[in-house]
């Protein structure tokens, strides 16, 4: 039912404004798709990038994949730890996750502990520096990308909250068809925990995607294992020095990509995170609001 | 009948329990608590060869050399000031966005908006930094183009909290609105209609009711903020500003300069003495702002 209050003005002033910053939104990646569609010359001649190009083409996008292998193999390694990484991670995620939802169980209160303090102390970049360096040797491994996300405190919880909600009833008739807390595990709990997992998953396959570049500044030296986040990062590093020494000396680098060729790895980049985008939305505000507010 | 009762705490059921949470327990501790044991290097002289243990002490001389820079005091205030700009901006905008939200009524666009909201936090501070690059490149950037400046963004340190300010919002707001919006939606419709019998019109509306009642989850998502603030989005200030010498005045954070001393200069001192600096006041400021989450929503405190 609709408010007497909801005038027409103040329904024109709500969507004005949501509108305006749904443009701001969008201008952004608008801006780099064009780049990335724009002929390169263009830029020298009209004096900058524009929101459309002048003479649109796949120049950029041909490049890449014809001519680049790094980018290529870039993704392909983004790919892969994707999805190793989800697997791993919902792996140990949920392993700890249920022993720790069941009161009955003994170690439960050490388990608590245990994913508790991690939400309040946090060794730090150098301390965790060293024990991924020092004492796993996972440098330019390709688990460095992975394990760091494999367990999030903040998930486990949810999963934790998710799992008590079952019935225990459940897993007493289990019991006395004499099921293994495996096959309870895998038959009983997680096809009834659908919504929680699809939550988590989502979540840190955003995570994997995006953030390789935070590992691999930390642990990756080897271009063998760079991802299309750390490739990004290197170049738009380089292009903003290459373009200061270009323009004072007046001179193109010959074998760097070309600003929309950049901008095409960008774009690229974003692909998968909008394939998964609309599964988001169904999740997202559950176990935002269910996690987030509750803890 | 009697029914059969099976204990679920019997002796076989603890092993195989134990069996499936041990390799995630041995993880959680390697990766979560080993090293807060590692926190012990900011009192040694680290070398790579000597590793952890055999590395020489050296009490407080990291901290000294740490402390007695400037660095530590601008670091610091970068930390502090934006991370306090951010909070205000992202829980104060949030608000208002789910108020404003909560008056569309047509559930298409709200999807539709909802969605395209959303979008920038779907994006990785990578991609986030190319978007600010088509804008802020001094050559080439849109921002130049527009107005007809020919400021160098990338060199003048003055425009950045601003600039940071902005690119940091931007990419939150959608998800407070949200998050927001969500309490606002669990707000009783029959006390607005109860207000509109007796004549209150729509902004009395927002401050009498909606406003009051989404204090508890304004407090809870401040006060989590508020707890973190000693912890910058290393995302956000590594990426945007390049690592740009010239910008440290006003984008060098705690986080970047740990890890520019780790990885860049190598400078371990300095490194893990900021890391611990960075522990042991965000870890004061976490355990604060939990006891008085407690006090006010118990739900949602930590412990």
């Amino acid at each position: 039912m609709k408010l007497k209050s909801t005038t027409w003005l103040s329904n024109i002033i709500v969507h004005s404004i949501v509108i305006l910053f749904c443009i701001t939104c969008i201008i952004p990646i608008i801006a780099v798709i064009s780049i990335s569609l724009s002929t390169e010359s263009d830029f020298y001649l009209q004096g900058g990038y524009r929101l459309f190009p002048k003479s649109p083409t796949l120049a950029a996008y041909k490049f890449i994949f014809v001519e680049s292998s790094q980018i290529t193999q870039a993704y392909l390694i983004s790919i892969i730890t994707t999805i190793l990484g989800v697997i791993i991670s919902l792996i140990l995620s949920i392993g700890f996750a249920y022993p720790l939802s069941l009161k009955t169980y003994q170690y439960h209160k050490l388990l608590t502990f245990l994913i508790v303090i991690p939400l309040v102390f946090n060794g730090g970049m150098v301390p965790t520096y060293m024990v991924m360096t020092q004492i796993l040797h996972l440098k330019n491994n390709i688990l460095a990308h992975i394990m760091p996300f494999a367990i999030f405190p903040f998930f486990i919880i949810l999963l934790r909250t998710f799992f008590m909600q079952i019935p225990n009833e459940l897993r007493e008739s289990a019991f006395l068809d004499g099921a293994s807390e495996v096959k309870i595990l895998t038959r009983i709990i997680i096809p009834l925990s659908k919504p929680a997992i699809a939550t988590i998953t989502l979540f840190t396959l955003l995570r994997l995607w995006n953030d390789s570049w935070y590992t691999g500044m930390l642990y990756i030296d080897t271009p063998g294992l760079t991802t299309m986040p750390m490739l990004l990062q290197q170049m738009l590093n380089n292009m903003v020095y290459l373009r200061k020494a270009a323009d004072q000396m007046g001179f193109e680098i010959k074998n760097m990509p070309s600003e929309s060729a950049r901008m095409a790895m960008c774009i690229l980049s974003i692909l998968p995170v909008l394939f998964i985008f609309p599964f988001f939305q169904k999740y997202f505000v559950r176990g935002l609001t269910v996690g987030g507010v509750k803890g | 009948m009697k029914k059969n009762r099976i204990k679920s705490s019997n002796s076989a059921n603890t092993m195989q329990l134990t069996l499936i949470v041990l390799v995630p327990v041995i993880w959680v501790i390697i990766y979560y608590f080993v090293p807060i044991g590692g926190l012990i290097v900011a009192f040694k002289q680290f070398t790579p060869r000597l590793g952890i243990f055999f590395s020489k002490w050296n009490g407080l001389k990291n901290f000294e050399y740490f402390f007695k820079s400037d660095k530590a005091w601008r670091i610091t205030r970068n930390t502090l000031l934006l991370n306090s700009i951010f909070i205000i901006l992202k829980i104060g905008g949030g608000l208002i966005f789910g108020l404003i939200l909560n008056e569309i009524h047509n559930k298409k666009l709200i999807k539709v908006y909802q969605t395209i909201m959303f979008f920038p936090y779907f994006l990785s501070w990578i991609v986030v930094s190319y978007l600010a690059y088509a804008f802020l490149s001094p050559s080439y950037g849109l921002l130049n183009r527009w107005f007809g400046l020919s400021i160098n963004w990338y060199a003048e340190a003055n425009y950045w909290p601003t600039i940071l300010t902005l690119i940091n919002t931007w990419k939150w707001l959608g998800y407070h609105g949200l998050i927001f919006y969500a309490g606002f939606m669990g707000i009783e419709r029959t006390y607005y209609e109860a207000a509109e019998v007796d004549g209150a019109g729509k902004l009395k509306q927002i401050f009498h009711i909606s406003i009051p009642l989404i204090r508890p989850l304004t407090l809870t998502m401040s006060l989590i903020a508020i707890g973190q603030i000693f912890y910058a989005d290393i995302g956000l200030f590594w990426n945007v500003p390049r690592n740009i010498g010239l910008l440290y005045e006003t984008t060098q954070v705690l986080d970047t300069f740990v890890y520019n001393a780790l990885r860049v200069t190598g400078d371990i001192g300095m490194a893990s003495a900021a890391g611990f600096y960075q522990a042991i006041v965000g870890f004061i400021l976490i355990l604060g702002t939990n006891l008085v989450i407690r006090k006010i929503d118990p739900d949602s405190a930590i412990f």
